[in-house]
């Protein structure tokens, strides 16, 4: 892909196709991010739509400072989501993902069923972590960001998101089920 | 402790980005033998969370969302385009302007109608809107980028379909793309080549690069525009292919075969 910055310049100023090449990178990641944290698919479909139209909108006014692209627009998915989630405590309907899990869509029913428990473990396990642990395992795994970019995003130093990452995987570790997951 | 609690912080993010990049839990181990015994649960556990945490969007609301968004550039293209220094265009534009406002019956209705697919009601007033906006276009270059942007529109709605397995919607949406494609090679035609030769100039440019020169009709921007079209509308449809049913693949196929030979031969006119 050619030089992210490049692309983010040339969508500064207007040039779609530029938008566009960066919406087909960071597509997937950021649905990946935004449906593993809220469990819904329609509501993640909505919400990523939603993410890159807000990031379409305000994209002129990006400046590639100490903050690279990726987390500019993760934090808008970030935001998103925390509205959200707001507004579901408030009405008293709290999702967990365990209980709203149904985010995969595969055209084998089997597979599909499959991956299905593979989240639902990985949704249980993940209601065991502090809410930092699991923002950094979202980033890293969903998002599939760098430490660097991930420590910007939560505002720590590199150093604390590695610890928040280990301990999040011993504890995670913990939790997989003897044998381990159906669809290794 | 803490150094070795630190040590194994750095080991597990370093392994991690090794494992990003293609590399094996083995490879790994590898790499950090004395830390073997301690990294083996921990690479485990991570490379589950990595296979169950694979999510992918479904290809048919990859498609919808994708033209979406290309219906907000589009938007705002035009916007722009009619409000260059503040100055409003009049004469032929402010008749097409006209034109459309009693196409439809508000302008509610055709912003409505841009986001339809062919199930929807209002799908006819999308494709009675595309075909005024189409007759709009003065210069072929103009021409050429509305069939593209129609094209764009008829991809996204063959994905669309195959997610609902409405294979004659797919047809009736690969013929008109393939249409489209067609048109767009003529247009991309030069000025002294007859339309029924256009085939073998064509392939010899494919085969012979840029051996003759010509006046064609558009640009080198335009040409990049057919360039990243053909590119994400193939890509487009071998993603929804990856998921279809054999039935719906098939048809997929064609659309794909359709892509892949109109643009083949419209870049080939158009000397690329």
């Amino acid at each position: 892909m050619q030089d992210e910055r490049v692309l983010v310049e040339r969508a500064r100023h207007k040039d779609n196709e530029a938008f566009a090449a960066l919406y087909e990178n960071y597509f997937d990641k950021i649905y990946r991010y935004v449906a593993f944290k809220i469990g819904n698919k329609v509501e993640a479909e909505d919400m990523t739509q939603q993410v890159f139209l807000n990031a379409f909108e305000s994209i002129s006014s990006f400046k590639w400072r100490d903050v690279p692209f990726s987390s500019w627009l993760f934090r808008i998915a970030h935001n998103k989501i925390v509205d959200y989630l707001r507004k579901k405590s408030r009405r008293g309907t709290v999702a967990t993902l365990v209980e709203d899990i149904n985010i995969v869509a595969e055209s084998d029913p089997q597979v599909e069923a499959e991956l299905n428990l593979d989240i639902e473990w990985l949704a249980g396990a993940a209601g065991n972590l502090t809410d930092a642990q699991r923002e950094v395992i979202t980033l890293r795994f969903a998002g599939e960001l760098p430490i660097a970019q991930v420590a910007q995003i939560m505002g720590k130093s590199q150093g604390a998101v590695k610890a928040l990452q280990h301990s999040a995987i011993v504890a995670l570790r913990k939790l997989m089920p003897q044998g381990g997951l159906k669809n290794e | 402790m803490n150094e070795r609690y630190r040590e194994i912080e750095v080991i597990l993010d370093e392994c991690l980005e090794l494992l990003a990049q293609g590399k094996t839990q083995a490879d790994c181990l590898a790499a950090y033998p004395e830390q073997a015994s301690e990294l083996e649960p921990l690479l485990e556990a991570a490379l589950a969370v990595r296979k169950a945490i694979s999510i992918k969007p479904d290809a048919s609301f990859k498609a919808r969302a994708r033209y979406q968004l290309r219906a907000v550039m589009a938007e705002k293209v035009e916007k722009k385009r009619f409000s260059f220094f503040g100055w409003r265009p009049r004469g032929v534009v402010a008749v097409a302007s006209l034109l459309l406002a009693l196409v439809v019956s508000s302008g509610g209705v055709a912003a409505a109608a841009s986001n339809s697919m062919p199930d929807d009601f209002l799908y006819p007033v999308k494709l009675a809107t595309e075909q005024v906006m189409l007759n709009l276009a003065l210069s072929p270059e103009g021409k050429a980028k509305r069939y593209m942007d129609m094209a764009d529109e008829r991809v996204a709605e063959i994905v669309y379909l195959a997610g609902k397995g409405d294979i004659k919607g797919m047809e009736a949406a690969t013929n008109r793309l393939g249409g489209y494609l067609s048109i767009v090679a003529e247009i991309t035609l030069p000025d002294d080549i007859p339309a029924s030769n256009y085939d073998s100039l064509a392939t010899e440019n494919g085969n012979m690069g840029q051996k003759f020169q010509y006046q064609y009709h558009v640009s080198d921007e335009t040409v990049g525009i057919m360039q990243s079209c053909a590119e994400s509308h193939q890509a487009m449809l071998e993603e929804a292919m990856e998921t279809a049913s054999p039935t719906i693949r098939a048809q997929l196929q064609k659309a794909l075969d359709a892509v892949i030979k109109g643009y083949q031969n419209a870049l080939g006119t158009a000397g690329k």
